[in-house]
Parts: structure tokens; C-alpha cells; sequence
């Protein structure tokens, strides 16, 4: 098992990444939009989920990317805790998963990746 | 629908201010000027593929479109300054209850090679009752 972290998507984040992402689907960001498609409110980019998960990879361990899979399991809200967790399934060959959920356990995102082993 | 069709094609030359705006707002904290892995979904919305066009390519419902999965496959380093042609396949369309399915393929290609391959789906949800 890897160090869990935690990480809070923020409102602003939200924001943050639509900018510099150019993702404007309005689910995002506006609330009635989200209400409209049936959502409680604004939910997180999944592409902002997997890039916390992306992150944590490379925290976890030296070696370059070599594939990252996420299938976006739940919405996430904004402000919600998120805990990510991840481990080896085969650490030779550089193969691991990754998982987001929040404190009550929901998993948000589940995801596969390997690592290019003794990349120059 | 059944076979793959085209969807959008672009070239592009990877801009250091995108990447730095993206790796902030993305958590990203490795510095350098290779990509980091979930950028290139950006490349393609500032690359003319907008969530609007995405959309009415596909046929989906602006108002209720969700990302059901993503992957990448990491063949070659792309970093800034490098040009990219990308082209983005629908590989399928497929509905289901009230939900549609449509799996995308975007191949990035660098100097004639593939450099980064990304699959992912994409989900339509008609009707307001539950996500």
C-alpha cells in the first residue's frame, strides 16, 4: 500500500480547471445547469479527479507513466474529503491501482496504471 | 451505430502559457516542460474540439453529458513546443435504458508516431430522475 492522501476539490478549483482546461460543460459550473441535468449542484470535472490520481502516482513512486485508466465510479462534489488510495498488484512489472473516495467510502474514481521500469 | 467515423482532426503546437495554466489548476507540481498525463484532454477543447462541438458531433444533449471512463497510453514524452495532429474516432455509439454510450479514440501523433493514445466514454443521461 502506497501513503493514502487527502485532497479537497474546492468550488474554485472547479473554476480554476474549467478555465485552463477549456471543459465548459455547464454541469460544472453553473448550478441551475446542473439542477436542469438532474444533479444536486455543480459536480467536479473527472478529468480534475483523475489528475489527483495521476498525481499521486508519481508521489507514490520515481518512474514515468506509462498507462493511466479511470473509470469515474460516483459524481464528486465539490468541498467534498477525497481520500486517495493505491497499491501495487504487480510492482516488478510496475503495475498498480489507483482509487479515490471520499470519508464515507463512496469510490469516485477507480483506476489501473503502469509504470515504465527502468526507463532512461 | 456501428463502425468507426471520424470525428474531429486538428494540429496543433503545444503553448507554454496553456501548460502552466493547466498544471496549476490541474495540482500538478512536477516542473519541466513535459505534459502532465491528463493534459492532452485540454489540447483538444483549446484545439477547436469544444465541449460544444464534442456535443453536436455526437448528437448528445448539451444539458446532460457525463464522463463515464478514461485511459491513456503514454508511447512518447510530448512536451511543449512540440506539434501534434490528433484525430478523434467514435468507435461506437450504443444506448441503453435511458443512457448513451459513445466510446471515443484519439490518437496523438508527434513527428509521424504515435505519441499518446487515449480512449474514453463518453455518456449522455436523458431524463432527470437519478444520476
Amino acid at each position: 500500500m502506497f501513503d493514502e492522501r487527502e485532497w479537497t476539490i474546492t468550488e474554485k478549483d472547479v473554476h480554476s480547471y474549467a478555465l485552463a482546461s477549456g471543459d465548459h460543460n455547464p454541469i460544472h459550473t453553473n448550478a441551475e445547469a446542473a439542477k436542469k441535468a438532474g444533479l444536486p449542484g455543480c459536480i467536479v470535472h473527472g478529468m480534475l479527479v483523475m489528475a489527483l490520481g495521476a498525481r499521486a502516482v508519481r508521489e507514490w513512486q520515481p518512474d514515468p507513466i506509462r498507462s493511466l485508466d479511470a473509470r469515474f465510479q460516483a459524481m464528486t462534489y465539490p468541498n467534498e474529503l477525497l481520500r486517495i488510495k493505491g497499491s501495487w498488484t504487480n510492482g516488478e512489472e510496475g503495475i498498480g491501482i489507483v482509487q479515490i473516495e471520499n470519508k464515507k467510502g463512496d469510490i469516485k474514481m477507480k483506476g489501473t496504471f503502469s509504470v515504465k521500469r527502468n526507463a532512461l | 451505430m456501428k463502425g468507426k467515423r471520424e470525428l474531429y482532426r486538428y494540429k496543433t503546437v503545444i503553448k507554454k502559457h496553456h501548460v502552466e495554466a493547466f498544471k496549476q489548476a490541474a495540482f500538478w507540481m512536477e516542473e519541466g516542460e513535459e505534459v502532465p498525463p491528463t493534459y492532452m484532454a485540454a489540447l483538444d477543447f483549446q484545439s477547436g474540439m469544444t465541449f460544444q462541438t464534442l456535443t453536436e458531433q455526437l448528437e448528445f444533449d448539451p444539458a446532460c453529458v457525463l464522463h463515464g471512463s478514461q485511459s491513456y497510453e503514454y508511447i512518447k514524452p510530448v512536451a511543449v513546443g512540440d506539434e501534434i495532429e490528433a484525430i478523434v474516432i467514435v468507435t461506437g455509439i450504443s444506448p441503453k435504458r435511458n443512457l448513451t454510450f459513445a466510446k471515443i479514440e484519439t490518437t496523438y501523433i508527434k513527428n509521424g508516431e504515435s505519441a499518446i493514445r487515449s480512449k474514453s466514454v463518453l455518456i449522455e443521461r436523458k431524463g432527470d430522475s437519478h444520476v
